[in-house]
């Protein structure tokens, strides 16, 4: 069997089932959507070639796309932040106990492996205002109580309160990630710099942080693109609502194809989205390679 | 020993390859087999009917359809109907019209006489439902306006009705009788009784403003009133505009409403089980809905104080009315339409048989039926029930459309959302008029020629 492994050829066919699913689950919708982007079709009537006019009114006068655009980068930003420095901390945080491990890291990573309906279900209930939900009765036991407020509902609020599900959800999953990271490093390097007289935060600023930046670019690059694609759990709790405040590029996206029929100008910003998340992934490993000189 | 090797992996990949081709193919197979069903002639052809339904499956029309379709089995054996329901609207349409882009139309399924199902019936896709009423001798057993909520404005029928509700406000008996205040005539009393309430401390008006439609009712209103359907008709082919009176009425409604903080807090996260929750928990003084909701404000699950509370009154009047107080939104609900391709003889049969037993069935279970057909007060009903019943023999003929079975997708779409925006405060009244302007000036030229 060692032989089969190391002889070049065999992984290439191997490799061959895998790329066909690729391209058919992948690729093909991909190219599937340009095509159709250059359309405008109700899914009925005839398609009609139309040529670029989806793109110019998607980059020109459409107000409710940049409106979903720059929703869609703090709702990225709310989410890596929560994910990678949360996740992190808490990685950071169990390297330095043993008791309770494992139970702290079960206890973290269950949220992952709810489904989104039932974590957007949970988090309507923590911010409703009528009947009360947590966290509004949690503000008013400690006296905050001018600061409670229908969150979902909240023009300069609702954003914010449906991007923390989703960040909170994945925390566990990163520090996990993260976790395996820290840990694989050598205990003799933490001892030699120890000795050296690196104080803890020396210590993880030039020792640990440099030994695991691979692992953090990996998660950085998973949890933006994550985000950018963020749908399920905005769509459940407020349905890009009221108004288009918590609208985002994907809910705008499926609404567009899906509600207002217009399959044409919905496949434009499909492509959009995934342009976007290429663009993204480059932009974090050229920040983060230009770091290291 | 290496050309063995070489020879198992080739092997060996090419049984992956196989399997992958022959599990794509397999389906197109096992289907072929199945709907021949040559390999089993005792058995009879089973012929499975696909009932997409936007209700939920354990609604009351689709039970009572469902046991119908049982019953009709028996001595049909070959038919064999099959419900498939999402109770939640937007994601019941989104699915729906995927089925239909994707060329896998079902063979009944709901909907409404919006534009899009005018676009199907352009292409020859459902069965002329007052043809086939007509053929079967079964058109006059409906109620006039039942019918008439099923026609397009042309006065074609593509859809055939499976419920009948009058639309009221229902109200909080004890909490008006403790604050002195009568059920308003007028939308200028409603305002005050409103304004009462709230001061009292509790909310005046519970509504679900996640599903959109029921804010959509408020701004429906006082157009109505104003011009009957003429307004909506107008404005959605961009013959009226938002900025005439009637639509700046309705619009300057829903405004105060939201900004006087009439509905509750957080009204656009609310859904249609928690607001009605809201009102029948005692919190909330009034609660707009259909009288599809009878039963649930006099089952069981209802605390014995707050079910002998239950009242209801009539969309208020205004000055300048055109229309009467007992015109109002009467509607049979979202209607059923039928497949051409997959519609036959046996399907035929079935639906001339439905429409033999449903009115009875349905109204038994405490349901109000699009047909000719009412319950004496020997049957035993609750109260509350023959009180509706009451209201509805006494209703008008002169209906209010819904505007989102009107209004063409995309603009719908994009009132819903903004429409909840409004109610926060979010734009003006001439800034929303103006946004409603630019939509329908944009899209309803592709729907509306």
């Amino acid at each position: 069997m060692d032989k089969v492994l190391r002889n070049r050829k065999a992984a290439l066919v191997f490799l061959l089932p895998a790329l066909l699913v690729y391209l058919l689950t992948v690729l093909a919708p991909i190219l599937w959507s340009m095509y159709f982007s250059f359309f405008s079709w109700d899914g009925v009537s005839d398609m009609l070639y139309i040529g670029f006019d989806n793109y110019t009114k998607m980059f020109g006068g459409d107000k409710t796309f940049w409106k979903a655009f720059s929703n869609n980068l703090i709702y990225v930003s709310i989410i890596v932040a929560m994910q990678v420095l949360l996740g992190l901390l808490v990685a950071i945080l169990l390297t330095n106990i043993t008791k309770g491990r494992e139970l702290f890291k079960t206890l973290y990573f269950a949220p992952a492996i709810i489904t989104s309906v039932a974590i957007a279900q949970l988090f309507q209930n923590v911010y409703s205002f009528e009947p009360v939900g947590i966290l509004n009765f949690c503000l008013q036991q400690i006296g905050l109580g001018d600061w409670s407020k229908p969150w979902l509902s909240d023009l300069n609020w609702a954003l914010s309160a449906v991007s923390v599900p989703e960040g909170w959800r994945y925390i566990g999953l990163y520090m996990i990630i993260l976790y395996s990271a820290l840990i694989s490093i050598p205990a003799d390097i933490e001892e030699a710099a120890r000795i050296d007289g690196a104080s803890s935060w020396n210590l993880f600023r030039s020792i640990k942080m440099p030994l695991i930046k691979p692992v953090l670019m990996v998660s950085i690059i998973m949890a933006t693109t994550g985000a950018l694609k963020g749908f399920d759990i905005p769509y459940i709790m407020t349905n890009g609502g009221p108004g288009r405040v918590t609208e985002l590029l994907p809910t705008y996206m499926y609404k567009t194809a899906f509600s207002s029929l217009d399959f044409g100008y919905g496949s434009a910003m499909a492509v959009f989205i995934v342009i976007e998340s290429l663009i993204a992934v480059a932009f974090i490993r050229r920040m983060m390679d230009s770091k290291e000189t | 020993m290496k050309r063995y090797v070489k020879w198992l992996t080739l092997s060996l990949s090419l049984v992956v390859l196989a399997a992958m081709v022959s599990a794509c193919g397999g389906k197109n197979t096992n289907n072929g087999a199945s709907e021949t069903g040559s390999a089993n002639p005792q058995k009879v052809d089973k012929k499975t009917y696909k009932w997409f339904v936007a209700r939920g499956v354990d609604s009351p029309p689709a039970v009572t359809v469902k046991e119908i379709a049982d019953e009709f089995s028996r001595t049909h054996p070959e038919f064999e109907l099959v419900l498939e329901g999402t109770g939640d609207r937007p994601s019941y349409l989104q699915k729906l019209r995927t089925l239909i882009a994707s060329n896998e139309m079902p063979a009944m399924f709901d909907t409404d006489p919006d534009a899009y199902a005018s676009k199907l019936v352009e292409q020859g896709k459902l069965v002329d439902m007052k043809k086939l009423l007509e053929e079967l001798g079964k058109y006059e057993d409906f109620r006039p306006v039942a019918l008439q909520y099923q026609q397009f404005a042309d006065g074609s029928m593509y859809t055939f009705p499976l419920e009948y509700g009058i639309e009221v406000f229902w109200y909080n008996i004890k909490m008006f009788k403790d604050l002195g205040l009568e059920p308003p005539k007028t939308f200028d009393e409603f305002m005050e009784v409103a304004e009462k309430l709230k001061q009292s401390g509790v909310t005046p008006i519970a509504v679900d403003g996640k599903d959109k439609w029921p804010v959509l009712r408020y701004l429906a209103y006082k157009p109505f009133r104003m011009t009957g359907n003429d307004f909506i008709e107008n404005v959605k082919q961009g013959k009226a505009s938002f900025k005439d009176p009637a639509g700046m009425e309705g619009i300057k409604f829903v405004h105060d409403l939201g900004t006087k903080g009439y509905f509750q807090q957080g009204f656009t996260a609310t859904d249609y089980t928690a607001a009605r929750d809201l009102y029948l928990s005692g919190k909330a003084g009034m609660y707009y809905m259909g009288s599809w909701e009878t039963m649930n404000f006099v089952n069981d699950k209802v605390s014995a104080e707050m079910k002998d509370n239950i009242g209801f009154f009539r969309l208020p009047m205004m000055e300048g009315a055109t229309t009467a107080d007992n015109d109002y939104f009467i509607n049979s609900g979202i209607g059923v339409a039928f497949n051409q391709e997959t519609f036959d003889d046996t399907m035929k049969e079935f639906v001339k048989f439905l429409l033999e037993q449903y009115p009875k069935a349905y109204t038994e279970k405490g349901q109000f039926s699009p047909f000719n057909y009412s319950l004496d007060q020997e049957q035993g009903m609750p109260e509350l029930f023959y009180k509706i019943q009451d209201e509805i023999a006494k209703s008008g003929n002169v209906f209010a459309v819904p505007w989102d079975t009107r209004l063409d997708p995309a603009t719908n779409e994009l009132l819903g959302n903004e429409l909840n925006a409004l109610a926060l405060g979010a734009h003006t009244p001439e800034e929303f008029a103006e946004l409603m302007d630019q939509a329908i000036k944009e899209n309803a030229p592709k729907y509306f020629k």
